[in-house]
């Protein structure tokens, strides 16, 4: 049983003292909206799905059995949530360049380079980009990244590696055709 | 996949996920001075870290905590009934079935009842005057009405285990 901070705080919660699931979520919100907002890559639905993420983790807190960090839990929660609603709508290619335009701020040098990588992400399969995206969030382990995928590590393991040399490989297309057409 | 002489592809991503020793570190960095492949297979991943890591920062917006609480007490005030509620349904639900258990005992739904059709609806005996037996049913009250008993228990459990039981013991799971 993990005896944390969040720990304590789910024990009141559970308790009556439902205001402070508050707590909560202004401690985790920004890394289960990044999260959304990586898989969904729209801002407004990457909003809508982690608000739905921590209102389903309350409904549910009573069945979490603290085994694991309440982190992984709620991560798992808001990386299914958002993989089912990427299913259910197609998320356009005109929305990614939207993104872009708010986290691409820096030299004009690189942009042509920065969009042919946010391309050939969005080539991966979604299992892939599920994975790799995961991966990159740094602040989790093999082992909570096994959990939320609810695969082994070793088996995580290789998808990352695999869905690295994809990347690596759709990239070096990309780049070909478009020194081709240059 | 090879990239420059002695270093790969999955040699870069070792570089860039700090899994290197300091002595290969070295040679690497020597070897992306000299080797222009090497050099933008770097660069590239580098900017596909990147491009994870800037939208790492993200922030939803400033009411995001206050929406998902309103929402929480929306979904409470939609599902939950409040002890008080539940345990007033349980009484109700128990005195129906109390009532109608004695009522059975007595012997006041012992007798069988009948449903005739043309009385029901006089209309039937005008298109069809000669209505065959079969227009005619009989219904054993008896079974009706311990049917409805049992359909009061089963929904008296249920409540019984959603707003007493179960509470109870996750609050006795909770403490121990």
């Amino acid at each position: 049983m993990v005896t944390d901070a969040d720990s304590i705080l789910i024990n009141r919660i559970l308790a009556g003292e439902q205001h402070l699931f508050a707590q909560l979520v202004n401690k985790h919100k920004s890394y289960a909206y990044s999260l959304a907002l990586r898989i969904i890559e729209n801002k407004a639905d990457a909003e809508e799905i982690a608000q739905d993420s921590f209102i389903k983790a309350f409904k549910y807190l009573a069945s979490f059995q603290q085994e694991s960090k309440f982190s992984t839990w709620l991560y798992r929660i808001v990386f299914n949530t958002a993989i089912t609603y990427k299913r259910k709508n197609k998320v356009s290619w005109q929305s990614i360049e939207q993104l872009q335009k708010g986290y691409w701020q820096d030299d004009a040098e690189q942009a042509d380079k920065k969009k042919f990588i946010a391309q050939a992400i969005h080539q991966l399969s979604e299992q892939d980009q599920a994975v790799i995206t995961l991966y990159y969030m740094q602040e989790l382990s093999l082992e909570e990244m096994a959990e939320i995928l609810q695969s082994p590590a070793n088996t995580v393991k290789v998808r990352v590696h695999r869905a690295r040399l994809k990347l690596a490989e759709i990239l070096k297309t990309i780049l070909k055709k478009e020194a081709l057409t240059l | 996949m090879s990239v420059g002489k002695n270093f790969k592809r999955e040699d870069v991503w070792r570089y860039l996920d700090h899994d290197m020793s300091e002595e290969e570190k070295i040679v690497f960095l020597a070897a992306v001075k000299t080797d222009k492949n090497l050099e933008k297979i770097l660069e590239e991943e580098n900017l596909i870290r990147l491009h994870f890591t800037r939208i790492k920062l993200s922030e939803p917006s400033a009411g995001f905590t206050n929406l998902v609480m309103e929402k929480i007490q929306k979904v409470q005030g939609e599902f939950s009934i409040s002890i008080k509620r539940s345990m007033l349904l349980l009484a109700g639900v128990l005195v129906v079935t109390l009532l109608t258990a004695f009522l059975v005992s007595k012997g006041i739904f012992d007798s069988p009842g009948t449903i005739k059709l043309p009385e029901v609806n006089p209309v039937v005996n005008q298109y069809l005057p000669n209505m065959p037996e079969a227009s005619q049913f009989t219904i054993n009250n008896k079974i009706v009405v311990n049917g409805i008993i049992i359909l009061n228990l089963i929904i008296g459990f249920v409540l019984l285990d959603r707003t007493v039981l179960r509470p109870f013991f996750q609050k006795r799971m909770r403490h121990s």
